[in-house]
Order: structure tokens, then sequence, then C-alpha cells
């Protein structure tokens, strides 16, 4: 334990080194610097967040959102006072300054937050809203309205959010897919230009079956990228027009960027 | 009526005029394309997966292999996801040195694309004059970073380098010297009689189209839609300064020419105002050396040359991001290629792909 906070220490004290101390002159130099703090850190980050008193873990609650229907908005007011009871060693040095007014923030109510309110009333109308599982806003994304929901209902909201009045989301501004270990997320975000609004989409999809609804026909957009969806995540979307692997050769097996992937050698 | 038949042709991968590794699948019946389908991928690096392994520093110079004629915006679309996702505040001279950075980097990438693009359509002197002047650009970014193309410029939490001694009076004196060579190029290139004969027409769509292929930069406001992240989803310290968002009429191949002229002009007008402004200071923030990032996502777009170049971070609270996917402009405007060349004069294919300005290197990632 002694040792770990140690290491703590060294890196406090690093932070407030002059910032062109950071990375070297050339590309190999730094990769190579990079990697040893790789392994000098990864241990003891991993143990910090397990008790649940690092700065950088209390932050995250503070930061992610302020959660609307799930009712945990007090659990986020009140966690970071109690996270921050156990007291740090006093470091020699400051941490940095751009950490601090973060922790005020979740205090006063995001500007977007009347407008998501809004929104999601409007929303728990609508046929099959019991899959509408989360709706916060992202501080961090400057303010990004996000709805959490479950993939069966993805092809009947992203029909809404393109047609309905209120909505007119026609833009999509980005396509992107996580693999959470857990379950697979099809991240969409979409904007709107009669609103100007912006919103985020994260639709949940199971990581043994992979099935998504394709909206290829709603988005034109839509159709390469859940191409690349399928290829690099391996989440089928049903109904897509043209589903054939982008990136990969056709023969390629698995899908790489799962969390799991092993490359396949034919040879082994 | 003379009988055709239908015949596949294979154009690339290593076609000159795809600028890369595009391989595109044609359907002609006589001159007349049916059908096109674009074959990509043969440049894909893995980035987004290479990236899992890699630091947030790491990653840097990873980005500049992506659209590696503009790599200054793909340092600064990283390194911002990032910032935002940190809550860190940048010095103002590192937001200056970027802002800089990043548009004379788009009047370079500008001068590329008019040089290849009208080397596609068969003018060889263009190519020269644009080659020439973006050689003083990549001139200015070696004494900056050491480097012509791959700058590995940009950190989070500001900038590697500062601009050495005298650096800001050759920016300027080039800034001065490129407002007036733009009328040597409009000379040369606007009133060329084959050229207007060549675009003046073709590659046209409609707003809703533009919309719904998710189009950006040039090729979405070529249809008349005023739409610049530097405005509309304000970074950086754009907001400080005073520029225009040129917009097309017809929406044509000559359209997006006049237009991507015109956004020379504007990068060269904001790189002066901000060099009335800059003063000296320090060009890094107070980062920690290790950086762990927040849990938690973020999605942060910037204005690249090409469009709305994006970068989509989740973390996981340690010093590698858990998912980084970058949202490539090239590569949502190249979708509606096949949609453009349906019904078209093989002898446009070349003018049309060329207006849509794709980079392989972003299409592929």
């Amino acid at each position: 334990m002694s040792d770990q906070e140690k290491k703590q220490e060294r890196e406090l004290i690093t932070e407030t080194k002059p910032a062109n101390a950071m990375g070297e002159g050339t590309v190999k130099n730094e990769s190579s610097n990079g990697e040893q703090g790789v392994q000098k850190s990864d241990a003891p980050s991993q143990e910090v967040t397990g008790d649940g008193s690092e700065p950088v873990s209390k932050e995250q609650d503070t930061q992610m959102s302020v959660k609307t229907l799930s009712g945990q908005a007090e659990e986020a007011v009140t966690k970071p006072q109690a996270a921050s009871v156990p007291p740090r060693k006093p470091a020699a040095t400051p941490r940095p300054v751009a950490k601090k007014p973060v922790e005020d923030k979740p205090l006063e109510p995001s500007r977007k937050q009347p407008w998501l309110d809004k929104f999601v009333v409007k929303l728990k109308d609508l046929e099959g809203s019991e899959h509408l599982e989360d709706a916060f806003i992202n501080r961090a994304n400057l303010d990004l309205p996000t709805l959490v929901i479950k993939g069966e209902w993805w092809r009947f909201l992203a029909l809404h959010l393109r047609n309905h009045s209120d909505c007119q989301f026609h833009y999509v501004q980005n396509f992107s897919s996580v693999d959470y270990e857990t379950h697979l997320e099809v991240v969409v975000h979409l904007f709107s230009f009669p609103h100007k609004e912006r919103l985020g989409v994260r639709i949940k999809v199971d990581r043994t079956e992979a099935k998504a609804d394709s909206v290829a026909d709603i988005w034109d957009a839509a159709n390469w990228n859940e191409r690349e969806a399928y290829d690099l995540m391996g989440i089928t979307f049903e109904g897509h027009p043209d589903l054939r692997r982008i990136m990969l050769t056709d023969q390629w097996v698995g899908h790489p960027l799962r969390k799991d992937y092993v490359p396949y050698d034919e040879g082994v | 009526m003379l009988r055709t038949e239908e015949m596949l042709l294979n154009m690339g991968p290593q076609h000159p005029s795809t600028h890369g590794v595009l391989r595109l699948v044609i359907k002609i019946d006589g001159e007349i394309i049916r059908e096109v389908d674009p074959v990509v991928g043969y440049l894909h690096r893995g980035t987004e997966k290479l990236a899992e392994d890699l630091t947030y520093t790491q990653i840097i110079p990873y980005t500049d292999r992506l659209d590696y004629v503009s790599a200054m915006t793909n340092n600064y679309a990283v390194v911002h996801a990032t910032e935002l996702l940190m809550g860190l505040e940048i010095p103002e001279r590192a937001d200056y040195l970027r802002m800089i950075t990043m548009e004379l980097n788009r009047v370079a990438s500008h001068l590329v694309w008019v040089g290849t693009f009208l080397l596609d359509l068969g003018a060889m002197s263009p190519f020269l004059y644009c080659f020439k002047d973006r050689e003083t650009i990549l001139n200015l970014f070696n004494e900056l970073c050491g480097a012509r193309l791959t700058y590995n410029y940009m950190r989070v939490g500001g900038v590697k380098w500062d601009a050495p001694d005298g650096w800001l009076q050759k920016v300027e004196e080039f800034v001065r010297y490129m407002q007036k060579e733009l009328n040597t190029y409009h000379d040369l290139i606007s009133g060329n009689d084959i050229f207007l004969q060549r675009t003046r027409g073709i590659g046209v769509y409609t707003k809703e189209q533009a919309l719904s292929y998710a189009l950006s930069g040039s090729n979405l406001r070529v249809t008349g839609i005023p739409w610049d992240l530097r405005q509309h989803q304000s970074y950086s310290l754009y907001h400080q300064f005073q520029f225009e968002i040129p917009v097309g009429e017809i929406g044509d191949v000559l359209d997006k020419y006049h237009l991507r002229m015109q956004e020379i002009a504007e990068s060269l007008k904001i790189v002066k105002q901000v060099l009335d402004v800059i003063k000296e200071g320090p060009i890094m923030g107070k980062v920690p050396k290790v950086l762990r990032v927040p849990e938690g996502e973020v999605y942060a777009g910037v204005e690249s040359p090409r469009g709305e170049l994006g970068c989509h971070i989740v973390s996981n609270g340690k010093n590698k991001p858990w998912r980084l996917k970058f949202r490539r402009p090239s590569f949502y405007n190249l979708q509606i290629l096949p949609v453009l060349l349906k019904g078209e004069n093989i002898s446009n294919l070349v003018a049309i792909l060329g207006g849509i300005d794709i980079i392989l290197g972003e299409v592929d990632g």
C-alpha cells in the first residue's frame, strides 16, 4: 500500500512539471516513453477505482449526468461529498487547476434540462416507450441530451425522430458502436436543422445475438455505417439492403472491434 | 439505333484519378453509367482498434495518417474531444497557434484539391501553381514542428512547440502574398472554357439528399445550407473572429470549385485576424503527465477541409480510451457517389468523383 501511495505521489509531482516535458521530439521516443507510463500506472488505478475514494472516479459521478428518470439525482449529489471524506495523503503539490470547478457543476441544472424533460414526456406517450431506459444530459459533451433505449424500439423511435414535426432529426452526425463486454451499443448522434438541437441515442444490443434493426432506409447515411458496424463490431442489421463487409475482406474471420477478438491465423 | 450491351468496367484501385486506392465497379451501357459500386477498405489500417491500446498522446500521430493532407485538423479532433472529457483549460496562445495551423492547413488542403482536380480534367499548369504555394505552407509547418505532412503537433492541453522567432511574420507575409495570388488562380482557371464545360451543371444533388446522406463541409454548403461547425458549434476561439460561410447556388461541380476558392480566402482572413491578437504566453495548460481521462462519453465534431470530422470517445477512466471512433467526412461524402453517377456519361465520372474531394486514408480509417 505504501508503495502504491508513493507511486501516486510521484505522479502528482510530475503533474505540475512544466508542460514542455511532455512527450519527446519524435514519435518513436514518445511511444516508448508512454508505454512505460502505462505499465507503471495501470495497476494502481485499478485498485483505486475499487474503493471509490479516488478523485477521478468521484468526478465521473459528478460529471456524467444528472439523472432524471431513475431518480438517482440525490445519489449523484450526495456521492461526491461522501467520496471526499477519506482524506488523501497530503500531497506536496496541488491538484491540477482544471479539476476543481467541475465539482460544483452538477448543483445547477443544465440549460438543456428543460428541453429534455419536455421531450421525454412526449416520448412517454409513444407506443413502446417502456423501452426507454434512461434520458440524461451528458455534461462533459457540451450538454448533449442523450437517450438510452433497448434495441427493439430503435426503428420505431428512428422513424419518429426523423419525421415528427417536433423532432426533424434529418442529419446523422455520427454513427458509432461500442462493445461494453456486457452488451453492445449502437451510438447515433443526430442533429435537427429546423430546431437546431443535438441528440445522442444509445441503442443497447444483446452481445451474443447482436441484432438490430436497420435504419438505412430512414437515413441514407446509415447504409455504409451499418456495414462498417457489421464488419468491425459484428452487429447484424436486419432489413439492411446490402449487408456486406466494407473494410475487411469477405473471408475475414471475426469482428476486430469486439473486445474478445483474437486474430484468426490459418497456420496455427 | 446502335445496339449496346451492358459491360462491367473496373476502375481502380490503382487508378490515378481516384487519388488513392478506391475501386469502382461500374456497369456501363455504351457510354452511360447504369450502376456504380464503390469498393473501399484497401487502405484500412484499423486505427480505431489500434487506439484502444494506445495512450491519448500516442494516438495523435496515428490521426495524422487519416486525412494526410490536413493532419492538423485530425490532431485537433482527437485532442479536442479528450479535452472536453477532461474539462481542461487551454492557454490562449495555444488556441491561437492551433487556429493558425488549422487554417493554413485548410488552405494547403484546398490547394491540393484544386491542383489535382484540374489535373484530372487535363490541365497541367494549375497543379504546378498550387503545389508551389502549398510548398510555402509546408515549409512553414516544417519550421514549426519538423514535419511536412504528419505533424503530430497538438497535445492534450496545448501544442507541442511554440512558434520560432520570426515565424509569425513569415505567416503574415504568406497571407498577404496568397491573398493577391488568388487573383492569379482566378485568371488562370475560373474563365477557362474547357474547365467550365467539364464542370458546369454536373453532379447536382438536392438539399434533402445532402442531409440524408449526412454530407458535410463544401459538399453540404454547395447546396445552399450555410452550415459550418466553426460558427455553429463553436470550438477553439473561432467565435472571436469574423468570417463568412460561402454557399453554392446551383450545386454543381463548378460551384464546389468557387466555394473552395472562397474558403481559402476566408481562412486567410481568419489567420490574419489571429495574427493581430496573438500574444506571448504559455503553450501548454496544466496537464498531468499520465493522462487519465474521467469516465464518460463524448462526441465532438470539428470542421475539417472535407467536412465534419468527429471523434467519439468512450472512456472508462483509464489512460487509454475504451473505444475511439472517428466520424470521417470523406467516408460519409463518398456514399452519395453511386446516386450522382447513375445515368451520367462516363466522361463525367472523373469530374464528379474529383468534386467530392475524398482522401482514401480517411475513407478507410
